[in-house]
């Protein structure tokens, strides 16, 4: 019964320690990236990021509505109309994106565009 | 003295939009195709030359022709073999300030735009590579291209290069705007200066036609009732573009009837009709600017009066003499 007890408390051990050693390697930590979207642009204009990370747009116009996009394939995605003073969050989820290049518009203003390199972690 | 004061006060008013109506000093041309005589020249050449399509009697001038504004006058294109086509042939002029080409933006440059119609089967129906061999037995038009394109000589791409930087040369005039927003008073009425004040204010124009070029380069569904997507085609998962198309240029306007991209509209007068009812049809994609404008009838004449206001006394286009 110690024996079976004690080889419990050894593999809960042993779970604490993998968990730890997976959360804590070499990998850079989950980033936050901030987009501004003013007087009709894209600030930055380029953009590296890892998967995992997170690029938050933000609409800093007075009075100017915007329709962020993307149709490069295999990182489609689409923000619906955004207002002035709104952010809206977009994961680079590995289920949803893939390594590489990734080119982001404006619907409405199509001379709006940001270049976003996605690498792995 | 009423109407005085009114013409003063949408003058003192229309200060603050004049700024964003002036005209750029030069042309732009892209690092990628910097400009050259001889590449104008060479592309007003093929611009103008029916060789260039698959039957040989079909131009790029022929639906771009300079004497309707760049367009063609007719409501929609007329392509290979006589067909109509499905939207109207849009104008060139002052292309250079382009974002997107083509009603539904699917060209992202005047070079990519130039080979689409070339080769479209319902177009001009050239085999690009046939196009390359005819052009290389023509003297004429090697020895421009090596002019032009040094130790590349006739390529498809060279092609598009040149007729891009011919359509670069396409821009509109002084108008009798320009002369008024750089100071010349008397250079449109006072029914024009109203017309321009409402079309920063109430008629909303100036949403999507409020530059120098009259457009923001950008695609709206204004709420025609025709079943085409537009640049919903290109971006089908966007709900905002289905049913929209490329903001037109409003310079030389009154030479290019008839109107909008399906040309089912024949005046200036009955545009403005269009817009102040709200559009004809109400849908998901249709841009929050397309809503009733309780415009009256003497606003609408003001606003017609204005947009005569946009059109240059153009110096006539000269023809080409093309090489056998």
């Amino acid at each position: 019964m110690i024996h079976y007890k004690n080889f419990l408390l050894g593999a809960f051990g042993a779970l604490i320690w993998a968990t730890t050693a997976l959360s804590d390697d070499k990998s850079p930590p989950k980033r936050e990236h901030v987009v501004i979207q003013k007087n009709k642009s894209f600030s930055p204009a380029e953009l590296a990021v890892n998967l995992g990370d997170t690029i938050v747009f933000k609409n800093e116009e007075t009075d100017v509505i915007h329709n962020v996009y993307s149709i490069t394939p295999g990182n489609e995605f689409e923000i619906h109309y955004q207002k002035p003073g709104t952010q809206t969050p977009i994961v680079i989820d590995a289920r949803k994106h893939r390594l590489g290049k990734m080119v982001i518009e404006c619907a409405i203003h199509p001379g709006m565009r940001i270049v976003v390199q996605i690498k792995e972690k | 003295m009423l109407t005085f004061s009114v013409v003063a006060r949408a003058d003192e008013q229309s200060v603050d939009f004049k700024f964003s109506f002036k005209r750029p000093q030069s042309i732009s041309y892209p690092e990628s195709n910097p400009y050259s005589s001889d590449r104008e020249l060479l592309g007003k050449m093929l611009f103008f030359d029916p060789r260039l399509s698959g039957s040989n009697v079909t131009s790029c001038a022929t639906c771009h022709n300079p004497s309707f504004g760049w367009s063609d006058g007719l409501t929609k294109a007329v392509g290979h073999g006589h067909k109509t086509l499905s939207r109207k042939t849009p104008t060139l002029l002052n292309m250079a300030w382009g974002i997107r080409f083509f009603w539904d933006g699917r060209a992202e440059s005047l070079e990519e735009q130039a080979l689409f119609p070339i080769q479209a089967k319902e177009e001009m129906n050239q085999d690009m590579h046939q196009l390359v061999v005819e052009l290389k037995g023509i003297k004429g038009y090697v020895d421009l291209f090596e002019k032009s394109f040094p130790g590349e000589g006739v390529t498809a791409q060279n092609i598009s290069k040149a007729i891009a930087t011919f359509e670069r040369s396409i821009v509109s005039a002084q108008a009798p705007f320009d002369r008024w927003i750089s100071g010349e008073d008397n250079a449109i009425s006072d029914d024009a200066k109203k017309g321009f004040f409402l079309f920063n204010t109430k008629a909303q124009c100036s949403k999507c036609h409020g530059s120098w070029n009259f457009t923001d380069g950008s695609f709206h569904d204004i709420g025609l009732a025709d079943g085409d997507r537009g640049r919903g085609k290109i971006l089908p998962r966007l709900q905002l573009m289905q049913h929209a198309f490329k903001t037109p240029t409003l310079r030389n306007i009154v030479d290019r009837a008839p109107y909008m991209h399906d040309g089912s509209e024949r005046t200036l007068r009955s545009i403005i009709e269009f817009y102040n009812r709200g559009g004809k049809v109400r849908r998901k994609s249709l841009s929050e600017f397309i809503q009733p404008l309780n415009l009256t009838d003497a606003e609408m004449s003001q606003l017609v009066e204005f947009l005569n206001t946009l059109s240059s006394d153009d110096t006539p286009v000269s023809l080409p003499k093309l090489p056998l």
